[in-house]
């Protein structure tokens, strides 16, 4: 079972990106290896985002400038977001913000799939 | 709007007397319209409308159509893969011409620029309305027997069906009207005059 693998565009998994072609360039592991260690971070950060490891609460307030729903999967185009990540630290993106949401998909044990 | 100003002149004019105190009818505001037209455009390709076109939802595994939302008008059209659209939560005929028309636009501009307006047809108008005193629905569904469906046990209001014009009226004892059925405003004002006398028959002591 396959997981989503929009997590590997989080500040995870482009860093996780830059380690992978470094370690790349010195032969130190194959494609295939590179392939099982994505599929790895997909699965991590699906798990880690369902456990209680993961416990920052972000709030999101903004005025929903257009939206769509197509193949499963919602998209929201917020204009004016503001993004709070309970209350430590907040962001406010340039134009539009845009929210992606798809249903979860439940970690499956690595041994059977 | 101004259909509605007019209307709404036209009940103040329209009050009846009655022997005690005065009562009023309020002029049927529409609260919805639904109406449907033809793009002329077989086989569109809904996958890519909803990926193109903002505010759609393409769910094929719940509902073969696309729904699109625009905010002004404000209303949700049903796009089909057949050509045909339904446009519904317009407040008035002109309202809802111009919201079809919308959608005809985003259609085109989503690679189907043969997409026409034609076959515009309003299907159903709903209108609300109330009179100011509480009505006896009980003897009115025993006296109009013909017309009306009252079982209060599975809900509150009389359905009174009315022949001319074809308009379903559901009263409330409230004294608040819905009317639905309607292909025109101008039916549902009809049916709302008819119904007045009936109501002040039938007025609670």
């Amino acid at each position: 079972m396959a997981h989503y693998q929009h997590y590997r565009a989080s500040t995870a998994g482009i860093a996780l990106g830059e380690a992978l072609s470094e370690l790349k360039e010195q032969n130190l592991f194959t494609e295939a290896e590179e392939d099982v260690i994505w599929r790895k971070f997909d699965r991590a950060m699906t798990e880690a985002l369902a456990s209680n490891v993961v416990d920052t609460h972000l709030t999101l307030k903004g005025s929903l400038h257009h939206y769509r729903f197509c193949d499963n999967v919602w998209q929201f185009f917020v204009k004016d977001a503001q993004v709070k990540f309970d209350k430590r630290s907040d962001f406010t993106p340039a134009g539009y913000l845009k929210v992606v949401a798809c249903d979860y998909v439940k970690p499956t044990n690595p041994k059977s799939s | 709007m101004e259909r509605g100003m007019k209307a709404s002149k036209a009940f103040s004019e329209g009050t009846v007397k009655s022997s005690t105190t005065e009562v009023t009818i309020k002029a049927a505001e529409i609260v919805n319209l639904v109406c449907t037209l033809d793009l002329g455009v077989r086989n569109l390709d809904l996958k890519q409308i909803a990926i193109k076109a903002r505010n759609a939802e393409y769910n094929p595994k719940r509902f073969q159509a696309v729904i699109m939302r625009v905010r002004e008008p404000k209303t949700t059209a049903l796009i089909f893969s057949s050509g045909k659209i339904v446009v519904t939560g317009a407040k008035s005929e002109e309202e809802s011409k111009r919201a079809a028309k919308k959608f005809v636009f985003i259609v085109r501009k989503c690679g189907y620029d043969e997409a026409k307006f034609s076959e515009f047809k309003v299907q159903n108008v709903v209108g609300t309305s109330a009179v100011n005193f509480p009505i006896r629905l009980e003897a009115l569904a025993q006296a109009h027997t013909k017309f009306c469906t009252y079982e209060p046990e599975l809900f509150p209001g009389l359905v009174y069906r009315m022949m001319e014009p074809k308009i379903v009226l559901l009263i409330f004892v409230s004294g608040k009207l819905v009317l639905t059925g309607g292909k025109t405003r101008k039916q549902i004002d009809e049916a709302l005059e008819k119904i007045k006398d009936v109501l002040v028959a039938f007025k609670k002591k």
